[in-house]
């Protein structure tokens, strides 16, 4: 078996990370089974066969006199002597460890001094907890359960699958606030669920919503179509009015045409035709007034059968 | 890194709405009343200040992959925003400062997350 604490230059930073976040009062054991000093070794035997346990301290009112082993016993009844107490065969000299130590320091006790168990006192030099390596091992394994499944929610979307395209389409209405946000909604449920890295995602969930609240804040209404395949999503909106008068002046971050109750709800900031550029790697608008708009956004990506991106830093999209 | 659940500790009279996923790490914040300018410029994995309380919030909020809101001036939230931010795991937080106030507490406590102690 491996010796604790493993070389520092050898053991992962998360688990050095571990080591040093945790405290010593974080891990130990609690739950104390003491003997008092005029108790007999025969009881402290007694004690230590009844809890499977190898070490007993040597405490009265949380005062810490001492520490006896089950090497004491096996002495002890070499020589005979199980009536006599505790305090006549235990070791006065404990090495002790302080609850607010680094988890770090506890584990390389273990090496330096070979002990089985560490007395663990407060700041007033009360007996409050013991450390076992078992109590180390177990509280280790629970940590890294943890930091795994921190690190695995922060991996990387696998690479896109090749799935049938797919079309969703949906009808917005003029100022139905309520249901304001649901078609890009959908859109984006369905590129998680075909497994799309969370920034690609993002863009093009962006991009639908701004189109989406165009048609409700600045249209009679209209449709939102996306088309999905494999390398590209592509989504749509077309109204059939009132049209733009000056495409270009719109697509000026700031512009709005919006009203103030729109404005109110914070919508109309005049930033959706430039968001929706940005966020796309294709971008169309064609316009005129009494014409209604025609609006096309494209976000693409590298096929399936292409090697894999190297994986993106943004990242965590957790599980819903 | 911060969670959402121990930015509302660590900040301190917050209300509580949604609880959504307390454990979700932020990485970010975000200042903005005005729902484009989220959409353009708020990073993904944010705490979101705002004073927009519309049930419109949850899609921008969703869309962007903002992981919580903190509503301003103690605002009310309508019935329909928390149970669309529930439906989400959309956390929001409710807290009677400005977002001025706000912003700066909420950076402190996002940079303010102490290293592990000593390293080798």
């Amino acid at each position: 078996m491996a010796v604790l604490p493993l070389p520092a230059d050898q053991i992962p930073l998360v688990l050095q990370d571990l080591l040093f976040r945790l405290k010593v009062r974080d891990v130990m054991t609690r739950d104390l089974i003491t003997v008092r000093r005029t108790d007999t070794m025969r009881y402290a035997r007694a004690l230590m066969k009844t809890h499977g346990i190898t070490g007993l301290p040597v405490a009265e009112q949380d005062r810490l006199y001492g520490i006896v082993s089950m090497d004491d016993v096996i002495t002890v009844l070499e020589l005979q002597r199980l009536d006599d107490p505790v305090e006549a065969h235990m070791t006065e000299r404990v090495v002790v460890l302080e609850d607010d130590m680094p988890l770090a320091f506890g584990a390389s006790y273990f090496d330096k001094y070979r002990f089985g168990r560490f007395p663990v006192l407060d700041r007033n030099g009360r007996l409050c907890g013991i450390l076992t390596s078992r109590d180390i091992s177990a509280s280790l394994l629970i940590e890294l359960y943890k930091e795994y499944a921190r690190l695995e929610a922060r991996v990387p979307a696998p690479a896109p699958r090749r799935t049938p395209g797919e079309r969703l389409r949906f009808t917005v209405r003029r100022y139905d606030f309520e249901n304001a946000g649901r078609a890009a909604h959908e859109i984006k449920k369905a590129l998680t669920a075909r497994g799309l890295p969370p920034e690609l995602v993002r863009r093009v969930a962006i991009a639908a919503y701004e189109m989406e609240m165009n048609l409700v804040v600045h249209s009679v209404g209209g449709v939102l179509e996306a088309h999905i395949e494999d390398g590209l999503a592509e989504i749509t909106a077309t109204d059939e009015g009132p049209g733009i008068a000056d495409v270009e002046l719109a697509l000026q971050d700031g512009f709005s045409t919006a009203n103030d109750w729109v404005r109110s709800l914070g919508f109309g900031a005049g930033m959706g035709l430039g968001n929706i550029r940005r966020v796309a790697d294709d971008f169309s608008i064609r316009s005129a007034p009494g014409q209604g708009t025609h609006l096309r956004a494209a976000v693409r990506w590298p096929p399936a059968d292409t090697p894999p991106p190297a994986s993106t830093t943004t990242g965590a999209e957790p599980p819903r | 890194m911060r969670t959402v659940g121990s930015l509302w500790t660590a900040l301190g009279g917050v209300e509580v709405l949604v609880e959504g996923n307390p454990n979700t790490p932020l990485a970010a914040g975000y200042t903005s009343d005005l729902l484009s300018d989220v959409l353009g410029h708020a990073p993904p994995d944010s705490v979101w200040i705002t004073v927009q309380t519309h049930r419109a919030v949850v899609g921008v909020a969703v869309a962007v992959g903002i992981r919580a809101m903190l509503v301003a001036h103690g605002r009310e939230v309508p019935p329909e925003t928390l149970e669309a931010a529930r439906a989400e795991s959309l956390a929001i937080a409710r807290s009677p400062l400005n977002q001025f106030e706000l912003s700066w507490r909420v950076h402190g406590a996002l940079t303010d997350v102490a290293p592990p102690v000593g390293t080798t």
